[in-house]
């Protein structure tokens, strides 16, 4: 029981086909640039944004596996290192995902990494600074990486809790790329690339994204983003009328504050 | 747009949707007309002139007199209106008459009265036009709607939050929404910063038609604002005869659309023809950022233009005739509905100038067409004065309001620049001279650069190091500026001048002498002294000991104010408790604890495996426990008590430290409030509301009902006490939370960029020594300064005071969970 609960958190994947992204800026290039200098990476930037999807598409390009886990506030150093387990009478020792990803020289990727609890995030330190290795203590042993591996952390600075906020200890450890909300003709161009829409609906698509970015700390935590976009535009695409397609997938996952759904269907009024 | 239906029911349809008064119809009392009346038989009589004049029949004015008549007590008042009427035209007699029997049949006896007053008013204020359309219009709906019954009407204060919201998230921009004061026609104008509308919006029925219409007008005016209409900018120079009117020099520099309007002979035919061509030209903006409002005005502005028409024969003047054509075929989107023809030889053919304003690129263009077509205009319609029609949502074009705002927006910069300035020119020389001879050396000569600009002023020569400065002093030069005497010049004519920068300065503050230490320490024994750095931003350092910081307890304020805040809040104090209860007592699992409640079975596997891979286990840590998770937090939350707080604010600010109190009591977290205010660095008071240590009870209690507005807001100091009494509860996280209303400001020199920097660092102090601090600013206005000084907090802008109270605990629970 404990055992599938453990094992199933992480995929480790390598990736075949290209994943689709659609670069803002240098972003590429600095990815590759640390990665052939051995510099962990931190994405940071709110949510759906395509920090996940720049990953996927990195790890495609670089030619690496990618392990992906996704911090929650239980997770022990154990879930990331590794542990013994007990199978038919036998122990068995199972690497954690950071420590087959260090094995097998691929790219571990800690998504909402201030999720984590900070004696957790320690067990990266050593990872993330030039030393590059990995106590196992329960084994008695030390992993070293190999080149090829890569750490790399995704944080959302927006509007959080003080309690979880990323240590500067940790966070000094990482190059670090802010991810933000891509221009509209490149958002245009992703939501038509993820959900066929056709270029008038992408449009107004974005339009309504930047009006309700434009309500952000007047009311909004964050405005629409582009994840919720391209859910949208895939209701529409199904036979959904806009209007109603708009306020599920964005207006009303932004917010419950009557007020504000109502300014954002005024807002979306003049729109559509 | 035939396949587009209106979003609700046109305004002449809206009969069917109201109940029919009983009776209403069959009630007309006889009463005998007050036939020896000599003031009616005179009007009667010159009524039967001037209709004899227009060549009607005897017994046509006969019967006319006859139906006059028969509005017995009204008789007096019809007669008079029609004989107004008759002046102009005789036609509008007759059908005059058959509106007013419609609305007798059904308006009260009284209420007819008030109509046919109003339409009086109508006539005396705004002309012919406007009070034959308002007769016009009487069928039962608009009737309805006359007798202030409609329940569509729309209160411009009840949505002018929600307005400003939605102009925020449309536009990106910040604008104010104001009432403009004139209830009846004269409609809405923006002064570029501030959009002002009319109060109450009737026009049509229903609330949703009315408010839409309050966007259109709010959403013309973001147009006007943000495509230039209030700035044409064109290259051929303005075609005054004669020079403008003398005006005072700054306020001329800042005031170039009244210029511009006041070289046109008949200005207001000016104002409103440009007015309209702007707005054919920013249809195709609308339609682009806004096309959902933009589709849904068409149908509005159709209604609009239906609701217009006049009867044949007016306006009277050509030239208002050539106006309202031209405004129709704007409200008609250009399409063949253009009642009047101006009999022009093609020359001012509106279809054409219509055609030609859709193409303009800015506003620059416009501006260009309107010189060509008053020039026209002149030559058509000689001698003809226009009178300003009511252009519904497009409103008026402001130079006088646009010019003062310019001036004031102009005047706050050149004021941050004076105080500098004069500091500057004022200062003795402690610098080195050019050719430095006897006097000390302390800092080394920094000659200027070539191709740079630098205010040279009493020999002395300074560097423009910010860019808001260099503006105002741009601006203010020319025309005599706040400082005379000074003007810019390039570096390489600096001829080895030394470099002042306005850092170089050590600053001080005016207020110093008047208010010394001793002053402050005037009131009871209870207060308790402290001493604090202030930053100077110019200078880049910290004037040591500068603030004297007295803490003392707020005197207690009579009356129930807690238990009154509670009750008001009733039901939501409860869910308040219940939810704060939740976090508080909201079960934790801890894992691999030494005992609990449960097997910890990730934990037994693991130790098991342990074993048998003969590891030593690590612990007996088998077991989980439900626990309340420690809460090791202290909250200090710190009331900004100055003078501005006055009203609304200071009372949200009690009850959210009410709502905020209720709240942590069931939350079990430590927190203390402290409010702050004062007058000059020798008197920063600090005001103890409730410590950490204190309980919530009556003294507390007491004290938050005497929390009221003080003097001034010097908000360093204040905060840097609030970071030593955080960071001496030891709690492991420390929360500062500041309610403030706005900008920090000391009766001295703690002003502008001064007390915004201070305030910054205080934050940024808070910030090294381990404490979060949020800030809660209560304001309207989004202000530009306001990330820079929370650089190092986090803030939360509530623009709706009455929302503070209920916003804050939610505020808190999201920050600490
Ligand atoms: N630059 C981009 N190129 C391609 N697709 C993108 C891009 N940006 C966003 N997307 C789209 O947005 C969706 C959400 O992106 P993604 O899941 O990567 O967000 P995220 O930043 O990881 O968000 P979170 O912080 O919530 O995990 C993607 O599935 C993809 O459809
Ligand atoms: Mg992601």
């Amino acid at each position: 029981m404990a055992m599938s609960k453990h094992l199933k958190v992480q995929e480790f994947i390598a990736i075949k086909e290209k994943p689709y992204y659609m670069p803002m800026g240098k972003e590429i290039e600095l990815f590759e640039a640390a990665y052939h200098n051995m510099i962990p990476v931190l994405l940071k930037g709110p949510t759906g944004c395509g920090k996940t999807r720049f990953m996927l598409h990195m790890a495609w390009k670089l030619g690496r596996p990618m392990v992906t886990v996704s911090c929650h506030d239980d997770l022990t150093a154990s879930d990331l290192v590794g542990r013994y387990l007990v199978k038919g009478g036998e122990t068995l020792w199972v690497d954690g995902p950071l420590s087959r990803a260090v094995k097998a020289g691929g790219i571990c990727y800690l998504d909402e990494i201030v999720e984590a609890r900070k004696d957790t995030t320690v067990v990266i330190h050593p990872l993330a600074d030039d030393r590059r290795i990995l106590p196992v203590e329960k084994r008695g042993e030390t992993l070293a990486a190999p080149p090829e591996f890569m750490l790399t952390i995704s944080y959302n600075p927006g509007y959080q809790s003080v309690l979880k906020e990323l240590k500067q200890s940790t966070r000094q450890r990482f190059m670090a790329l802010d991810f933000k909300y891509p221009p509209d003709e490149l958002e245009i161009e992703i939501i038509r690339h993820e959900s066929g829409a056709d270029a008038e609906l992408a449009k107004k698509l974005v339009m309504f994204a930047g009006k309700t970015r434009n309500l952000k700390d007047r009311g909004l935590t964050e405005g629409a983003s582009t994840r919720l976009l391209v859910h949208a535009a895939r209701l529409i695409n199904s036979g959904i009328e806009p209007a109603k397609a708009f306020e599920a997938a964005i207006s009303f996952s932004l917010t419950d504050d009557t007020e504000m759904l109502e300014t954002l269907s005024e807002i979306l009024d003049s729109i559509l | 747009m035939g396949n587009n239906h209106p979003p609700g029911e046109k305004p002449r349809e809206c009969i069917s949707s109201l109940p029919e008064r009983p009776g209403e119809k069959t009630r007309a009392k006889k009463t005998k007309a007050e036939e020896n009346n000599r003031d009616y038989a005179c009007l009667k009589d010159e009524l039967a002139r001037n209709l004899g004049f227009n060549f009607f029949e005897e017994a046509e004015i006969e019967a006319l007199l006859g139906e006059i008549e028969a509005f017995g007590e009204m008789s007096r008042k019809v007669a008079a209106l029609c004989l107004q009427l008759s002046n102009t035209s005789s036609n509008l007699v007759e059908r005059t008459l058959g509106h007013i029997r419609r609305a007798r049949a059904s308006l009260p006896e009284e209420e007819l009265g008030a109509w046919l007053t109003r339409a009086f008013d109508l006539l005396d204020s705004s002309g012919l036009q406007q009070a034959v359309s308002f007769i016009s219009k009487s069928d039962e709906a608009d009737l309805e709607r006359f007798k202030n019954k409609n329940p569509g009407a729309v209160k411009l204060e009840s949505i002018s939050a929600r307005l400003e919201l939605y102009l925020k998230g449309i536009s990106g921009m910040d604008f104010r929404i104001r009432a403009s004061g004139q209830i009846i026609e004269n409609p809405c104008y923006t002064d570029s910063s501030a959009i002002y509308l009319p109060e109450r919006l009737d026009v049509f029925c229903g609330a949703r038609e009315n408010l839409l219409l309050y966007r259109l007008m709010a959403a013309h005016k973001w147009a006007q604002a943000a495509e230039g209409t209030l700035a044409p900018a064109f290259e051929s120079p303005s075609p005054t005869e004669g020079q403008p009117p003398a005006m005072d020099a700054a306020k001329e520099a800042s005031d170039p659309l009244e210029r511009f309007f006041s070289a046109f002979a008949d200005r207001d035919f000016a104002l409103d023809l440009y007015n309209i061509l702007e707005s054919i030209r920013l249809d195709s903006f609308l339609k682009k950022e806004a096309p959902g409002l933009f589709e849904k005005a068409k149908s509005l502005r159709l209604q609009l233009l239906e609701g217009r028409s006049v009867p044949d024969g007016l306006p009277q003047k050509e030239k208002d005739a050539f106006i309202e054509g031209l405004f129709e075929l704007y409200l008609a989107g250009g399409a063949e509905k253009a009642p009047y023809k101006v009999s022009t030889d093609g020359e001012l053919s509106q279809k054409e100038i219509w055609r030609k304003a859709r193409g303009h690129k800015c506003a620059g263009e416009s501006a260009l067409a309107l010189f060509d077509l008053c020039r026209m205009a002149e030559r058509v319609f000689p001698h003809e004065r226009y009178t300003p029609a009511n252009l519904l949502f497009i409103g008026r074009i402001r130079p006088d309001e646009v010019a003062r705002e310019a001036f004031e927006k102009q005047l706050a910069l050149q004021r941050k620049f004076e105080g500098t300035v004069t500091k500057i020119i004022e200062m003795p020389d402690m610098f080195p001279q050019p050719r430095g001879t006897g006097k000390k050396t302390r800092a080394p000569f920094r000659p200027a650069k070539p191709g740079k600009t630098y205010l040279l002023i009493r020999g002395k020569l300074l560097e423009l190091e910010d860019d808001l400065l260099e503006k105002a002093l741009k601006n203010a030069l020319p025309g005599g500026g706040p400082v005379p005497g000074g003007v810019l010049i390039d570096g390489a004519a600096a001829g080895g001048r030394h470099v002042y920068r306005l850092s170089d300065f050590p600053f001080e503050d005016e207020g110093d002498k008047t208010y010394d230490e001793a002053s402050g320490q005037t009131g009871g024994k209870t207060k308790k002294t402290f001493k604090y750095d202030e930053w100077d931003y110019r200078r880049g350092g910290y004037r040591k000991g500068w603030c004297t910081l007295y803490e003392q307890d707020v005197h207690a304020g009579h009356g129930p104010f807690v238990e009154q805040t509670l009750k008001r809040y009733g039901g939501y104090v409860t869910a308040l408790r219940n939810k704060f209860e939740l976090l508080r007592s909201e079960p934790r699992l801890l894992r691999r604890q030494m005992d609990g409640d449960d097997i910890d079975m990730d934990a037994m596997v693991e130790a098991l495996a342990d074993m048998k891979a003969g590891l030593f286990p690590s612990g007996e840590d088998l077991f989980v426990r439900y626990e309340r998770k420690e809460r090791n937090i202290a909250a200090l939350f710190l009331l900004d008590m100055s003078g501005s707080t006055k009203g609304w604010v200071n009372q949200a600010e009690k009850e959210s430290v009410v709502l905020m109190c209720e709240a942590l009591q069931a939350l079990g977290d430590r927190y203390a409030i402290y409010g702050f205010s004062g007058m000059t660095r020798g008197r920063c008071d600090f005001y103890r509301i409730k410590s950490f240590d204190e309980v919530f009870g009556t003294a507390v209690k007491k004290r938050i009902a005497g929390i009221e507005p003080k003097d001034y807001t010097r908000m360093g100091p204040a905060i840097r006490h609030a970071n030593s009494i955080l960071a001496k509860t030891g709690a492991k996280t420390r929360l500062l939370i500041v309610l403030s209303d706005g900008k920090p400001e000391d009766y001295d020199a703690y002003k502008g960029d001064y007390g915004v920097e201070d305030t910054r660092k205080a934050l940024i102090e808070a910030r090294e020594r381990g404490l979060h601090p949020f800030c809660i600013t209560i304001d309207k206005e989004a202000r530009s300064y306001l990330p820079h000084m929370y650089g190092a907090a986090n803030y939360i802008l509530i623009d709706r005071v009455r929302k503070l109270p209920g916003r804050i605990p939610e505020i808190y629970r999201r920050l600490t969970a």
